[in-house]
């Protein structure tokens, strides 16, 4: 059974203080991810809905996040907290003006058409290698690669791509079962299922399309730094069994599909793709 | 060139349907099934043979050279990108038959310098979300380029089953009322195209797959976020601001009644797309190291 089979009903998020503290730590820090990136924010940055009842609610998810003893120099928790004083910053033009928000915003430069150029070629000339040298990647090129993916766009910034990183030399054949000989790299790409239990919407789609925008923002990412990869998705029921023994995974951890990725030793003819205009099905 | 033709049996034992079947597909359906041949039986076999000179099975190089008939048979334009690249793949193969190894040194992407890669760091560490668009419009040339980026974005097969809706809100005002990001001039829809995957499960010999099976599970929802991610870059290096939405049913059923669109297409998320005068924030993510379950 492919991991990614399983779909299942939207529930309600959690109503309640007591609600809240019957969830795992896991499961909270993504009940707390979706208020704050996603229901807090979009009201505040829009300055509707319902200020105070938010407010509240904001005020009381910091307080769980402290009384269940998770540490308060955590990423989610400090933005949170800057943004929750942000809101009731009576002194800001508005909320992400406001001097809580300054370590998050960024500077808004101007792309230049170097760097819009570095980028479509990126875009146009990445493809798939399935053909590499017995060479290793540096470790700081596959952190580099993948922080790429943790970058990529990600529904309510739930933040729950995992990776399994394995030099094929030092585990021989342990994703034996993929259609092309192994990469001398491999990364596996796995998504913390609880992120999806504990929000409002379960949904299964959405979680997969998360870890579909991670996995190409690393091939992305390859390909600008010099390497090179091929995206697989498992096609042997053997695998997971296989892997979740092997790495220990659980079952609230989904494999979802793998990158094969090394100093590439063949440039294979590009892909071709169709023209926009027979792809656009609707322009007004 | 004349080559030798296999017998309908053998066509049939290999790939599942006889010509009757495949010129019976629709166009789209017939360049589906076409591609994913070519894809798992001769690109990945043409490519290794050239890297290992492992020969081929000795009568791949026929069969699938009658799908290049079949297509001539189904009166398709050789511009297309199936043939144009089926047609690459049967150079190669034909010339490996005799021996000669082509050389794959002139389609070497060219690579970025340091300082390229530099330029796209900064592109890329300064993408962020938007929620309130200034109104300004977005030129045609930037929209196009986003959907090229889209389509060039890793999809399974590369069978290319997305379709896209370019919306000014100026044409179609409300259309997209639900959406929590204000005032974007353009609304850019992904849509799940499926005729291409009914052809590939008739050609398996799959009969009666729920409809929703084709776009909510596998690999099309991986094809979706591929595509998402390269649409927010594209929109990022093009100088715009974005923001990712939601699919809803009132929107889906809007777009239908609008715009008369088949059952087959399914629409699974938009982009607000304009400029912003929104400060831009960077959320903050997770350090890998907290990230990697194992590493060997």
């Amino acid at each position: 059974m492919w991991d990614i089979h399983e779909k299942y009903d939207k529930t309600q998020k959690p109503a309640s203080r007591e609600e809240y503290l019957k969830l795992c730590d896991a499961e909270f820090r993504a009940g707390f991810r979706a208020f704050f990136y996603d229901e807090f924010l979009n009201n505040v940055c829009l300055g509707c809905g319902d200020l105070p009842a938010l407010l509240d609610e904001a005020d009381c998810l910091l307080g769980l996040w402290r009384e269940r003893g998770l540490s308060e120099t955590d990423h989610d928790f400090a933005f949170a907290k800057s943004l929750t004083m942000a809101a009731k910053d009576k002194e800001a033009e508005t909320p992400l003006k406001s001097v809580f928000m300054a370590p998050y915003v960024i500077e808004k430069k101007p792309v230049t058409p170097e760097a819009r150029e570095a980028v479509m070629r990126v875009i146009h000339e990445r493809r798939s290698v399935r053909a590499f040298h017995d060479k290793d990647i540096p470790d700081e090129l596959l952190a580099k690669i993948l922080a790429a993916g943790l970058n990529a766009a990600h529904s309510r910034n739930l933040q729950s791509i995992r990776f399994i990183l394995v030099n094929e030399n030092h585990e021989p054949w342990v994703f034996r079962g993929i259609d092309i000989p192994p990469g001398h790299h491999h990364i596996a790409v796995l998504q913390d299922d609880r992120c999806y239990q504990a929000s409002e919407e379960k949904d299964q789609m959405q979680r997969i399309m998360d870890a579909g925008a991670a996995t190409e923002c690393m091939l992305l990412a390859l390909h600008a730094y010099g390497v090179d990869g091929a995206w697989l998705t498992y096609n042997d029921e053997e695998q997971f069994p296989r892997l979740r023994e092997k790495f220990a995974i659980p079952d609230y951890m989904r494999i979802v599909d793998l990158i094969e990725l090394g100093w590439g030793c063949q440039t294979p003819f590009p892909p071709q793709r169709p023209a926009v205009e027979e792809r656009v099905v609707v322009r007004v | 060139m004349e080559r030798e033709k296999p017998s309908k049996k053998e066509f049939w034992a290999y790939f599942n349907q006889d010509d009757d079947f495949y010129m019976g597909l629709s166009d789209i359906g017939f360049r589906t099934c076409f591609h994913a041949r070519i894809h798992h039986n001769l690109e990945i076999q043409v490519n290794h043979a050239l890297n290992t000179g492992t020969k081929f099975y000795p009568k791949r190089i026929d069969l699938m050279y009658h799908w290049m008939e079949l297509w001539d048979k189904k009166g398709l334009s050789h511009d297309l990108p199936e043939y144009r690249f089926a047609e690459q793949m049967f150079r190669m193969a034909f010339a490996f038959e005799k021996g000669i190894v082509t050389d794959l040194a002139p389609f070497a992407p060219k690579r970025l310098t340091e300082e390229e890669q530099k330029a796209y760091d900064d592109v890329l560490y300064s993408m962020h979300e938007t929620h309130v668009f200034n109104g300004e419009p977005v030129s045609d040339e930037d929209l196009d380029a986003i959907v090229d980026a889209a389509l060039w974005a890793a999809n399974g097969g590369n069978l290319q089953p997305l379709r896209f809706m370019i919306i000014h809100e100026s044409a179609a005002p409300g259309l997209f009322a639900e959406s929590a990001a204000k005032g974007a001039p353009v609304h850019l829809v992904v849509c799940y195209e499926t005729e291409g995957r009914h052809a590939l499960a008739a050609m398996g010999g799959r009969k009666d797959v729920p409809e929703e099976s084709f776009f909510s599970h596998r690999n099309s929802p991986l094809d979706a976020g591929s595509a998402l991610m390269n649409i927010e870059l594209a929109a990022a290096a093009c100088g715009l601001s974005y923001s990712r939405q939601t699919m809803t049913d009132e929107i889906k059923a809007r777009l239908r009644e609008r715009f008369k669109t088949p059952d087959t297409l399914h629409p699974l998320y938009y982009v607000e797309l304009g400029y912003s005068d929104e400060p831009a924030l960077r959320l903050p993510r997770p350090a890998v190291r907290d990230t990697v379950w194992a590493v060997i």
